[in-house]
């Protein structure tokens, strides 16, 4: 572990310089997520994946995600003229979640938010999807795949950094 | 010693297979009472999407439950393990549900897929020979879902999908429930 180092700048005012380590724990946890994660993304993208025009209900990919999605044709994206196992907004989830995982290292070296905040964002995008959600099913407005997408990558996106504290600790030598 | 987290995996996997199972169940009667046509296959009128992710509460359900039913703290390791077993519970509960109703109603999964395979036969862009070869894998599709293969294989399937995203909201739910931090 490296010392403090105190430095003048150029109006002679005296800095310290913080060492700060990343530490790194429940090391196990995060492989074992991060593999299940990749897992379900490439899972999710369907049949059409690997080139295979499957129908929904019989493939493997759809059988995984049929009860945690209603894999709506007409709600999801295709692939390869196939459709995806998922919905476009827990497309938006997944992939986004496997995103914010593979990058909490790089956002808790460059930055150091609070774990409160990242709970509100999390909160903040359950409440967009709802609203998101009532406001389609009572008409008052008419969602696109790329809207629900779009949040449900937001919510990916939350659950995966909230836990980023509970992986990757800054560790100052001097605070 | 701290007290077992067991009494709150079962209530959390219990309500979990519930309402998978009711859900799923709904969606069969709708399908296997419409008439076959290609909206079928876009069953878009009932599957309202709140019934989305319905199925990775378990674990907030179950962290929730045991850090407020006995003050505790732990650390997201355990709140994914309580996710984990909820999540594998659950899916082994609603496989029994399923069997249950099958019981109930033995022609249940035939209509639906007898819908679903006469929705498809409709559709008239894909050419025959293909169409062919596609029923055929479907009703071995269906067949095989049927056998005890198939269902232990869907069991499987369910415990280890439901299993994993269960143990991302249990570790979720342990961060926001149980956690020692502010």
């Amino acid at each position: 572990m490296q010392s403090p180092q105190r430095v003048f700048g150029k109006d002679r005012t005296k800095y310290l310089i913080v060492n700060q380590t990343l530490q790194f724990q429940n090391r196990t946890l995060y492989f074992l997520v991060f593999s299940g994660a990749l897992f379900l993304v490439g899972t999710a993208l369907g049949p059409g994946l690997f080139g295979n025009v499957s129908i929904p209900f019989i493939s493997w990919q759809f059988d995984v995600f049929h009860l945690l999605c209603h894999q709506d044709p007409e709600r999801s994206f295709f692939i390869n003229g196939s459709q995806m196992a998922v919905c476009s907004r827990c497309l938006g989830i997944y992939s986004f979640f496997l995103i914010g995982w593979t990058l909490i290292p790089l956002i808790a070296k460059l930055m150091n938010i609070k774990s409160r905040y990242y709970f509100r964002f999390l909160i903040g995008t359950i409440i967009l999807n709802l609203i998101d959600v009532l406001g389609n099913l009572f008409q008052v407005w008419t969602n696109t795949n790329e809207s629900r997408l779009f949040l449900g990558a937001l919510f990916g996106l939350s659950s995966a950094l909230i836990l980023s504290n509970e992986f990757f600790k800054k560790l100052n030598t001097e605070d | 010693m701290k007290p077992s987290y067991w009494p709150s995996v079962i209530q959390a996997a219990i309500i979990v297979a519930v309402v998978t199972t009711v859900v799923g169940l709904g969606l069969l009667y709708y399908v296997a009472g419409s008439e076959p046509s290609m909206g079928i296959m876009m069953i878009s009128g009932l599957t309202i999407p709140v019934t989305c992710l319905i199925g990775l509460i378990g674990g907030i359900l179950a962290t929730r439950s045991y850090a407020k039913a006995y003050d505790v703290t732990f650390p997201i390791g355990t709140g994914a393990l309580i996710g984990l077993f909820t999540g594998i519970i659950a899916a082994l509960i609603a496989g029994v549900l399923g069997q249950i109703w099958n019981f109930v109603d033995p022609t249940l999964t035939e209509r639906f897929a007898e819908t679903m395979i006469g929705a498809f036969e409709m559709n008239d862009q894909i050419p025959d020979a293909q169409k062919d070869e596609i029923i055929m894998s479907m009703e071995q599709g269906f067949e095989d879902q049927n056998s005890i293969g198939g269902i232990l294989k869907g069991i499987a399937i369910n415990a280890g999908v439901l299993g994993f995203v269960n143990l991302l909201s249990g570790m979720i739910g342990a961060k926001i429930f149980a956690s020692e931090e502010e």
